[in-house]
């Protein structure tokens, strides 16, 4: 079939082509042509990885849902970037002279978003229900055995009577368990009040669109609304750091405040005069992971040799691009972090010693390493590092979320990263991580020594004291290096010039509440 | 037809329950590990863990946990997440319409694309605009939907600052907006569907104009575009219908993809979560789901035959 211009019908179809080619373009007026930026007043526009899981604190919250939840829930009292706690909902406390009851004096003026008021009562609620089984929080552990009871002597004083003097409540109260919900508002929403929060915070909830944002407005009756200068927050989702660097080029977010943010995008957008890089104060650390109970990782001087044949300036240099610190130790910032130490250096040949001393040499089985997949280049570097001194090792890969479960389960020995942020206490991870009663202390470490210096640490309340025992364990930890730390680094959130009043806790957790744009 | 389609539809019953069971005792079994552990995080104990199983009742034999469920499904009820604090109905219904949207917009774009370049590459095969088109078509099945989509938002996004109100919202609360924020996923989403059905309607076209019924049509002096479109593009569009019915289960897998990439919250993103963090209520109620999907977008494709081709008749 053929025109008489020899082609077949194509003088037809190449109309009927342009005229719809046309017709697309034209649909781009779907788009608002808004110039980048556009925003409604009072409102900023933040950034997070992960879906929003939970809006109860006590239930399901992970750790970055802080970012939402510190602006509908308040804490007796919070940590500033030094680790220093003032107050919030308390104005005050004391600790008594035992050291077994700490006394709370209360705010006055408070009121939950649904007009109940805050009082030694509901503070008193909110810890019994972190406390009682059938509640199913995740955050029993860290008060079970401590808190014997909360008792409201007043309208405006709680008091918690504790089993032994314990200075690292404080720390506690200040994370998800320590936040105060409406007890008027569980009863009424039951089940679903993780979708229906009520708190006394600066913000009131809006909307929740799963998987997508969290929607939340200034509270009015907020008692230091005069500090709150936003009129809305909204959360954004986005899971890939790409594309929440994108967003926020193209001027859809004002902030972002990914856990995971990758050194290259931290690194051009310091080099971009139009946004801002703010680092965290403290930060979180990273080490190889190792089960002691386990052949051969139960031989001490094989675990040393790994340690000395980490080359962590190398991996800084290569993996991070410069980004964070090499680091042999986990204590990095606050009253009770020395300065003067840093851990074990880099030392190749004293690692082919103790790899000798250990015996491991004649045996021909390589070492497996379980790598989180996300992290591939960070454990080929490591399994060059060791094959280095002699010591061979194969690489399997475990995704980002089975690692942990897989670890505490007690099926890998061997594992990297081991990541872990920083608590305004020190006893709140060196407890959990290497006490061998800790919750958390999946490497199964044992020493009694350690064991005593946590004990006498956690109970006094003198900070000399306290930081004294806490130097001598960390090197105790340290030297038997079930863990071997090789990285800390800070959080960072990017943001556009502009937005004022950004800034991060102790524990790497923005509190967002007060900033603006 | 009505008998056939009635014997369609009680075919997905036991479509269901054969897929529903085997992904039960999958999760549990095959992909393994502790919803409990995934949930809790590093506040996790073992004996927390242990107390949260009971009360999820995971530490039942499997069998009774696939009864209960099957019993709890004759009332509609597809139990709670475990992840998440909501029903699995309201969770599967709250992510649904942002996946429908967009594979419907990605099909109907698709459709719009493929079917006019399908015809010009086919007549026109041997101009240099059909041999660009061509070619064109080659890159669209090559490219990525992901990679695609990140260079959409930079272009759009970044360069061109063209989505400045283009985060996601619901249709009836905005739909200009809805629209927006839809629109390049759609795209990604379709490009290679585009680029694959065009081929494939480039094909079959190509073989409908060598019938003896076409050179009929063009010795009775029918216009050309008579023959092209009412003629051989009327046969062609046949097995048409079925890539594109068969393209439903992977332009939903494909879903997943795109809505990470724009953050849309919708159902292969829940599903992929869930699958991850072991939600099996949730991987349970969307594989439900998907399956009644894929098994109604079959029969919707025979039925389709039947209007679309005469000499097709269902008993």
């Amino acid at each position: 079939m053929r025109t008489r211009s020899g082609r077949v019908g194509s003088r037809l179809t190449r109309r009927r082509f342009m005229a719809t080619v046309a017709g697309t373009l034209g649909a781009t007026t779907l788009y608002s042509r808004a110039p980048a930026g556009a925003q409604t007043k009072g409102t900023l526009r933040i950034a997070r990885g992960a879906n929003a899981r939970s809006l109860d604190p006590h239930i399901n919250a992970r750790l970055y849902d802080r970012l939402v939840l510190y602006t509908l829930y308040e804490p007796l009292i919070d940590a500033d970037d030094r680790g220093n706690f003032f107050p919030v909902l308390a104005r005050s406390w004391e600790v008594g002279s035992t050291g077994r009851v700490v006394t709370f004096h209360l705010r006055s003026d408070v009121v939950f978003h649904d007009g109940t008021p805050f009082t030694a009562d509901v503070v008193k609620y909110n810890i019994e229900r972190i406390l009682d089984p059938a509640t199913g929080s995740e955050h029993r552990a860290r008060f079970e055995g401590i808190i014997q009871g909360v008792r409201a002597a007043n309208a405006a004083t709680a008091q918690f009577y504790l089993t032994r003097p314990y200075p690292p409540l404080l720390s506690e109260l200040i994370d998800r368990p320590g936040l105060m919900v409406s007890p008027a508002a569980v009863r009424k929403y039951g089940k679903d009040f993780a979708r229906n929060p009520v708190g006394t915070g600066p913000f009131k909830f809006v909307e929740w669109i799963q998987g997508s944002r969290v929607t939340v407005q200034r509270n009015q009756r907020y008692w230091n609304v005069k500090a709150i200068r936003s009129e809305q927050m909204i959360f954004q989702d986005f899971p890939e750091p790409a594309v929440a660097d994108a967003q926020l080029r193209g001027g859809q977010v004002d902030v972002v405040t990914l856990e995971d943010l990758p050194a290259e995008d931290v690194l051009a957008f310091q080099k971009d005069s139009g946004y801002l890089v703010i680092p965290s104060p403290a930060y979180s650390w990273s080490a190889i992971q190792m089960k002691e109970d386990v052949p051969p990782f139960d031989n001490r001087d094989l675990r040393q040799a790994i340690m000395y044949a980490i080359d962590r300036e190398q991996i800084v240099k290569v993996i991070y691009h410069g980004l964070g610190k090499a680091t042999g130790k986990f204590f990095h910032e606050g009253w009770w972090a020395d300065p003067r130490y840093n851990g074990p250096a880099y030392n190749p040949d004293l690692a082919r010693q103790k790899l000798k001393a250990s015996g491991y040499l004649d045996r021909p089985a390589p070492l497996l390493l379980y790598v989180q997949s996300s992290t591939v280049p960070l454990g080929e570097m490591v399994q060059a590092q060791m094959q280095a001194i002699g010591l061979r090792v194969n690489i399997r890969l475990v995704s980002e979320r089975d690692l942990y479960p897989m670890v505490l389960r007690g099926e890998i020995p061997f594992s990297i990263p081991a990541t872990w942020t920083p608590r305004p206490d020190p006893n709140g991870l060196a407890y959990i991580l290497w006490d061998s009663r800790g919750y958390a202390n999946t490497s199964h470490y044992r020493n009694p020594q350690v064991d005593k210096l946590l004990d006498a640490a956690a109970a006094t309340y003198d900070r000399n004291e306290r930081a004294r025992l806490y130097r001598q364990a960390e090197r105790l930890i340290v030297d038997d290096a079930s863990y071997v730390f090789y990285y800390a680094s800070p959080d960072y959130a990017i943001m556009r010039r502009g937005v004022q009043g950004f800034r991060y806790g102790f524990d790497l957790i923005p509190r967002v509440a007060g900033a603006w744009m | 037809m009505w008998r056939y389609v009635l014997r369609r539809m009680l075919v997905l019953i036991p479509t269901v329950a054969l897929v529903t069971f085997g992904i039960f005792f999958l999760m549990r079994t095959a992909v393994g590990g502790d919803p409990t552990l995934y949930l809790m995080g590093h506040e996790a104990t073992l004996q927390q863990a242990a107390q949260a199983r009971t009360r999820l009742g995971l530490d039942r034999p499997i069998i009774v946990q696939y009864a209960e469920w099957l019993r709890r499904l004759g009332s509609l009820d597809l139990g709670r997440s475990f992840e998440y604090p909501m029903d699995v109905g309201p969770a599967l219904a709250g992510r649904l319409p942002a996946t429908l949207e967009l594979t419907l917009m990605a099909t109907v774009l698709a459709l719009l694309v493929a079917v006019p370049a399908g015809v010009f590459t086919a007549v026109g095969r041997h101009t240099p605009l059909g041999r660009a088109m061509s070619a064109a078509t080659m890159a669209g099945i090559c490219v990525p939907n992901f990679w695609l989509g990140m260079l959409l938002i930079y272009v759009f996004g970044v360069k061109l600052g063209w989505l400045a109100n283009s985060a996601y919202v619901p249709l009836p609360e905005n739909w200009r907006q809805n629209l927006g924020s839809m629109a390049l996923p759609a795209v990604s989403l379709a490009a290679y569907y585009a680029a694959s059905w065009t081929r494939y309607l480039n094909t079959a076209l190509l073989v409908a104009l060598q019938h003896d019924y076409v050179r009929v049509a063009q010795a009775k002096g029918l216009a050309d575009r008579t023959v092209v479109l009412k003629h051989a593009l009327r046969n062609a569009i046949i097995p048409m219908v079925t890539a594109v019915g068969q393209s439903v289960p992977y332009m939903l897998a494909g879903a997943v993809i795109v809505e990470a990439v724009f953050s849309l919250p919708g159902l292969g993103r829940l599903l992929s979560d869930a699958i991850q963090s072991r939600d099996y209520p949730i991987v349970q109620g969307a594989v439900l789901l998907v399956t009644a999907a894929v098994v109604a977008s079959s029969l919707a494709v025979d039925v389709a035959y039947g209007v679309l081709d005469p000499r097709i008749r269902y008993d």
